[in-house]
């Protein structure tokens, strides 16, 4: 599943007649408890989805509610810890979506898909190969927001060493010699299997796995353009599972993730202040939205504002206004978060939810790379 | 998710490794139902070359027994599509076979039928 192209093609859906109604649930249930509070919670939303201004489609609801029950009673999906649904009528959209992370419990009933969950999900888990690698084996298992894939295990099968007799070839050094190299030819060989992978779409990061000694090796064993691609290590074992190699992965991604997300932030704030690719605040964001300039948007989780979008010729404005200041056509109230994050994915362009950022905080809590200066 | 094992001499694992897409597209119809699948490239003859570039697969499939092809060619990607020809040829057997069983059921499944 690419999540980037789903969330692409569900920012550009906009439905004419009845709304979509977007579920995200967070499926990580441990006891009968916390399904009991996940049936309550979807009844009660269901129920007040259902008295909506215009009602959602009852065919959606039902869907829905039926979808939503068999992921409860752990039916279907069961090994997933985040699950997104959007069911549409008008415009035949019946979507379940799942993902390694957690999202928090929300159903919304709107004109578009609720989408800044899922792009905030698909910034954070960046696609990603891990590999486990020792002297003879190595497992190569792609990761995506979906949860670990397809895996392949290589194994190495390394000739005995002949026994020719004579002193010489008792040497300790020899038999040293020789088992490192196959393991260098093996590493080679790892590597070689590599190189297809990461020549995949969306720029998967590396993350090695194995004893210390073992990936360090490996790693100067990598060609340049792989190893620049390397996001850490982590510790793992032959026998662990895809999936626990894939959470520890995950862990070390997100740090990686946002210790870049700082300093890209500081490079934002300095080609905005030399008024280059780049915008920060409220006003200029929407301004560059509204043209089509984005190339990168970023926003703070916890940016929350009311405006208005004037639905003739698209503008957005931070004020709660009745009438388009552009075209003079009436304009509707709009949440600017969701409502942007929705025109930067139907645009191509990229979303990154900033957790906490002080500057940008003090800056409305919105930034963006440009891809032309305004 | 089939887990798909490569396994051979470092020189033979990264065109194993490049192979396995294709093993994979051949073995769709049984996603979910096939549990493991080994890929082996074996030099016969050691650096003398010649046809003798072994590929076996060997897919295993829960309640049967492993379905097991072997070809020779001179590279390793000509005798993977020996291979996996072969191997399209064993599953669609092993199909024919299943559908058979179904078709004729044992007779204490029969009893048990008449029984009610």
């Amino acid at each position: 599943m690419d999540l980037d192209e789903r969330l692409r093609t569900l920012a550009g859906l906009e439905s004419p007649g009845a709304p979509v109604v977007s579920l995200y649930l967070d499926t990580r249930w441990h006891d009968e408890q916390q399904r009991e509070r996940a049936r309550v919670f979807v009844t009660t939303e269901l129920r007040r989805a259902r008295r909506a201004s215009p009602p959602p489609d009852a065919a959606d609801l039902e869907w829905i509610e039926r979808e939503a029950a068999a992921l409860i009673a752990q039916a279907a999906h069961a090994g997933t810890h985040g699950v997104a649904l959007f069911a549409c009528a008008a415009l035949g959209l019946r979507e379940l979506l799942t993902v390694r992370e957690p999202f928090e419990e929300a159903l919304v009933v709107g004109a578009r898909p609720h989408l800044r969950p899922l792009a905030d999900v698909a910034e954070r888990v960046p696609p990603a190969v891990v590999v486990f690698v020792d002297a003879e084996r190595a497992r190569i298992i792609p990761v995506d927001a979906g949860g670990p894939g397809a895996e392949v295990a290589l194994q190495s099968e390394v000739p005995g060493h002949h026994r020719r007799g004579g002193w010489a070839q008792l040497a300790q050094s020899r038999y040293a010699r020789h088992i490192q190299a196959h393991r260098d030819q093996h590493f080679a060989a790892v590597a070689g299997a590599l190189a297809p992978l990461m020549d995949a779409d969306g720029d998967p990061r590396l993350v090695l796995a194995g004893e210390p000694r073992g990936v360090a090796l490996f790693r100067q064993s990598l060609p340049a353009a792989v190893a620049r691609r390397v996001a850490g290590a982590i510790s793992g074992t032959r026998h662990d599972p895809a999936s626990v190699l894939a959470e520890r992965a995950a862990a070390l991604l997100a740090r990686v993730e946002a210790d870049a997300e700082a300093r890209t932030l500081e490079d934002v704030f300095t080609e905005a202040a030399k008024g280059g690719h780049a915008v920060v605040g409220l006003q200029e964001t929407l301004e560059a939205l509204v043209r089509g300039a984005v190339h990168r948007l970023y926003v703070l989780k916890t940016f929350r504002a009311t405006g208005a979008a004037c639905e003739h010729c698209g503008a957005l404005s931070p004020a709660r206004l009745a009438a388009c200041p552009i075209c003079g056509r009436p304009a509707v109230e709009v949440e600017l978060g969701e409502t942007m994050i929705q025109r930067a994915l139907a645009a191509g362009a990229r979303v990154e939810t900033v957790g906490e950022h002080r500057a940008l905080a003090a800056r409305d809590g919105v930034a963006a790379w440009l891809r032309y200066p305004l | 998710m089939i887990r798909v094992e490569v396994l051979g001499l470092p020189a033979h694992l990264a065109a194993g490794a490049r192979l396995v897409p294709r093993l994979r597209t051949a073995l769709g119809a049984l996603a979910g139902r096939a549990t493991r699948v080994r890929l082996r490239l074996v030099d016969d003859n050691g650096p003398k070359g010649g046809v003798a570039t072994r590929c076996a697969l060997s897919v295993k499939l829960p309640g049967r027994a492993v379905i097991h092809v072997e070809a020779v060619a001179t590279t390793p990607a000509l005798a993977f599509d020996a291979a996996l020809a072969r191997l399209e040829r064993g599953l669609a057997r092993a199909r024919l076979a299943s559908r058979e069983g179904r078709r004729h059921p044992k007779k204490y499944y029969a009893a048990r039928l008449a029984r009610g």
